[in-house]
């Protein structure tokens, strides 16, 4: 018999027995390992036996490869698993065709919010009200109709996921090295990260309509971080944002970076751990804080490593 | 490798039998059994999986008589023992390296091809989202923005702010994905077949 959850959304019974911590663990890794080509061949025969004969199985795969392409397109995969992600799941056109839709989807939250952050956007809270009013709404309808056992499988089934995302995700600490690296005043290397042997590169402005060849470099063995020094920055913003892009998504967002004169004119100086680069070609994007709270588009920068020694 | 397709009415008949006795239930478990297999070779690699898997159940269909009066079990198994046979003589369809490459970068004689199925892309998104209620549509939008944020536990926190359980907020983006993409698929095909 079906339920309806305190939202009145109806839920499956498979999806209610899905609670179990342990369960819901062992179903997320093992799915993600098979769809990551991690598993050895016993192991995948298992698991798609599983699969044609298990719907409640069935169900729960399907939905972490959902969110598997979704933590690919938004950058949320190590690049070790992004590499076997490429290899092993985008191997047939109907794959990659799903990962386009999700990728189109993305982009589309993208232009819906621009040009503000979702942190300050007005379009972002007014969506958000919306939402909770309408599950508000909902709630007030039903909200007695679960029943408590429930509740608690939920409660527990929720902290085991804060858990196991919160320990899978290796970029956690990396991004948390990359603002540590950003917040230090700029010119003072106190901390411990910034005394790591450093690789700096200057990069210049792309200019429009320029052609040619991106800036190229080789990080060479044993610097831990890369200095972009970025020149053509324009003064008179309260602080600046540089977003690192691939082809394939963003890579990282910094704001509240500062300008510094420097003998080569006026520039904005990010350090990036060397783990966040691969042989690849990189966008940066400059924009300016303006006083109107409004970020202004600076400079377009392109350069491409050419090597990880 | 594909032979050719030999299901007739009668045959289908009987291995719906063999399935189950009531024929819808029976139908169900045929689908289930046919979509599931399609994702298994497709995970495997194969973008040729619907034609392998009507070779399976051609192959299955030729033993149908045989596995009525002898096999007990579940029938799906015993298509999975065929697919595999299947997967090993059809041999992994090695993917060209651009099939992850093409998604970013196309190759630059592609330029115009590329741009239209970009604009035909947006068109269908928003089709397929217009189609969805207000509340989804902003659920979706705004879930995706949230994602973007790189807050590794964004789905807690989305959940803790709409003031669902993290798990109803996962069942029901679910949902609506698998909404979407069936919307967007079809119309992409829409779209390709007005083309051709």
């Amino acid at each position: 018999m079906k339920q309806i959850d305190e939202n009145c959304m109806v839920i499956e019974p498979h999806l209610l027995r899905m609670n179990p911590m342990n369960e819901i663990e062992q179903k997320e890794r093992l799915t993600r390992q098979y769809l990551l080509g991690e598993l050895d061949k016993a192991e995948r025969e298992q698991f798609e036996v599983r699969f044609i004969t298990d719907p409640v199985f069935r169900d729960a795969v399907l939905m972490v490869e959902d969110e598997l392409i979704e933590d690919y397109v938004v950058g949320r995969l190590s690049a070790s698993e992004r590499e076997k992600f490429a290899k092993n799941y985008l191997t047939t056109p109907h794959q990659v065709q799903k990962l386009r839709i999700t990728k189109a989807l993305s982009e589309r939250a993208d232009e819906h919010f621009a040009p503000h952050s979702y942190s300050s956007a007005s379009t972002a809270q007014e969506t958000f009200a919306r939402l909770r009013d309408f599950f508000k709404d909902l709630r007030a309808w039903k909200a007695r109709r679960l029943a408590l056992a429930s509740l608690i499988l939920l409660a527990l089934t929720m902290l085991f996921l804060i858990v196991l995302l919160r320990r899978n995700d290796p970029r956690n600490a990396l991004y948390q090295e990359l603002v540590e690296l950003n917040t230090q005043p700029s010119n003072v290397n106190t901390s411990p990260a910034m005394r790591s042997p450093m690789f700096t590169v200057t990069l210049a402005p792309v200019l429009v309509r320029e052609v040619g060849e991106a800036k190229s470099f080789s990080i060479p063995a044993g610097a831990s971080v890369v200095q972009l020094r970025l020149n053509g920055v324009i003064g008179g913003y309260r602080s600046y944002q540089a977003v690192l892009r691939t082809d394939e998504g963003e890579v990282f967002t910094l704001s509240g970076l500062r300008a510094n004169n420097t003998n080569d004119g006026r520039q904005v100086i990010i350090n990036v751990p060397t783990k966040f680069f691969q042989r690849r070609d990189y966008q940066l994007k400059l924009s300016g804080l303006a006083d109107s709270g409004q970020y202004e588009a600076i400079a377009d920068y392109t350069f491409r490593v050419s090597g990880v020694t | 490798m594909r032979k050719q397709w030999t299901l007739t009415q009668e045959a289908f008949d009987k291995l719906l039998a063999w399935f189950d006795s009531d024929r819808e239930r029976a139908g169900k478990k045929y689908e289930d059994i046919r979509r599931n297999l399609i994702k298994v070779f497709a995970w495997r690699g194969f973008d040729n999986a619907e034609d392998l898997v009507d070779e399976t159940i051609n192959r299955v269909n030729q033993k149908v008589d045989e596995l009525t009066e002898n096999y007990t079990g579940d029938p799906a198994l015993y298509f999975y023992g065929v697919a595999k046979k299947v997967m090993l003589e059809s041999g992994r369809q090695n993917p060209p390296q651009s099939l992850s490459d093409m998604i970013a970068a196309p190759p630059d004689n592609n330029i115009g091809t590329e741009s239209d199925e970009r604009e035909r892309m947006c068109e269908c998104l928003d089709k397929c989202l217009a189609q969805l209620p207000q509340t989804d549509r902003d659920l979706v939008l705004h879930y995706y923005q949230e994602a973007k944020q790189r807050k590794i536990d964004f789905r807690k926190e989305m959940a803790q702010q709409l003031k669902l359980t993290q798990n109803t907020l996962r069942v029901k983006m679910h949902r609506l994905r698998m909404r979407i993409h069936k919307c967007m698929l079809l119309c992409l095909q829409q779209g390709s077949d007005e083309t051709d």
